[in-house]
């Protein structure tokens, strides 16, 4: 949850910035689902545990709220 | 980050950072070093000091064996961290001196460390340090048994949730290490066969030596002695160089227990992935 709206130019150069971590973190970035208000963000990662993504995300000062392992579910 | 920090001051935190992350990975741990002196000479040169310096600092001496000058970095970035009331890098030192402390075998100091460490944890945001605190806690009181371990295991689920993996292989090590000090082989076994599962999907090398050091010493009180040889052997595939002088040490007393050498089967290491999201 932003209380802004979300600037996505400056959180994507925020993310490119921390690509190494991440790289070395095993963790890269999928993509993200953004509300209409720009003010709630989903991003989806694929990454060894849910720790990696905090810790890269940490490291690379990336705003957020919480982090947690998903697995894909898909209607029958 | 490096070839992006422009200033010098965003230069120092990125060298400094990529040389935690790489420490912290045990990856690479040459060239770790050699961005450190990059950003010691920096930190000296325009009089502002990156936390993630002395932590680097830290992690490598305790990498090597040199635990007073492990801790003497550790308490140097907890002091940076209390200055700056920086509380998840309090924590991040912290923690480093409780394992420390915990792989010495000096449970007196890293418990009355982690009662610190607990009440830092409870101020942070989601996620796994308050877990990993409370485990830290939990094995400090059954290392003296003064906790049981069912208090273990219900810490240790707690940080599962979190799916935190290399907290979790080192908290269920050492809790198997435990587990065999007091007698209890089946249960030394289920956490040592978790953590190493644990600490190759994320492939660290020092923590998967230890798991299998503790496995084969589970099979050694078991009087299961071909099993044991087998653990010893798929140790000679791991990355050498990398080895924290700790896991070195649990090679050298699991060899020597067995009283053979290595026989050289390889070890494989399975890199699973998943999703996991972020909501901001």
């Amino acid at each position: 949850m932003f209380e802004q709206p979300v600037d996505l130019d400056a959180m994507q150069a925020l993310e490119k910035m921390a690509q190494g971590c991440m790289k070395l973190h095993g963790v890269t970035f999928q993509h993200s689902y953004v509300a209409p208000d720009r003010r709630r963000m989903i991003c989806i990662y694929l990454a060894p545990d849910a720790e990696a993504v905090r810790t890269a995300n940490n490291t690379a000062k990336l705003p957020y709220d919480r982090v947690w392992s998903a697995s894909i579910f898909k209607p029958a | 980050l490096i070839s992006r920090a422009s200033g010098d001051r965003e230069r120092l935190v990125a060298l400094a950072e990529a040389a935690r992350c790489l420490t912290m990975l045990e990856r690479d741990l040459g060239k770790a070093s050699s961005l450190l002196v990059e950003a010691s000479a920096i930190s000296e040169r325009i009089g502002v000091e990156a936390i993630a310096v002395p932590i680097a600092e830290g992690l490598i001496h305790e990498h090597e064996g040199r635990y007073a000058h492990a801790s003497r970095f550790f308490l140097h970035a907890l002091e940076i961290a209390r200055r700056d009331r920086d509380r998840e890098n309090e924590f991040s030192a912290l923690e480093h001196l409780v394992t420390l402390r915990m792989d010495e075998g000096n449970y007196v100091e890293a418990n009355a460390l982690t009662v610190q460490l607990v009440e830092i944890g409870e101020k942070l945001r989601e996620g796994s340090d308050a877990p990993f605190a409370r485990v830290l806690r939990a094995l400090g009181a059954y290392a003296n048994e003064m906790g049981s371990a069912s208090e273990l295991d219900r810490a240790l689920a707690e940080l599962e949730a979190c799916d935190a993996k290399h907290r979790l292989a080192f908290s269920l090590s050492r809790g198997a290490g435990m587990d065999l000090t007091h007698g209890r082989i089946d249960m030394a076994e289920r956490r040592a066969s978790a953590a190493l599962r644990f600490a190759e999907i994320l492939g660290r090398p020092s923590e998967i030596a230890l798991s299998h050091c503790m496995l084969g010493r589970v099979m050694i009180a078991r009087g299961d002695l071909d099993r044991a040889r087998e653990y010893a052997a798929a140790l000679s595939g791991l990355d050498g160089p990398n080895l924290s002088s700790h896991a070195r040490a649990a090679i050298g007393s699991l060899i020597e227990e067995l009283g053979s050498g290595k026989d050289g089967t390889s070890h494989g290491n399975s890199g699973r992935r998943k999703n996991v999201r972020t909501t901001r």
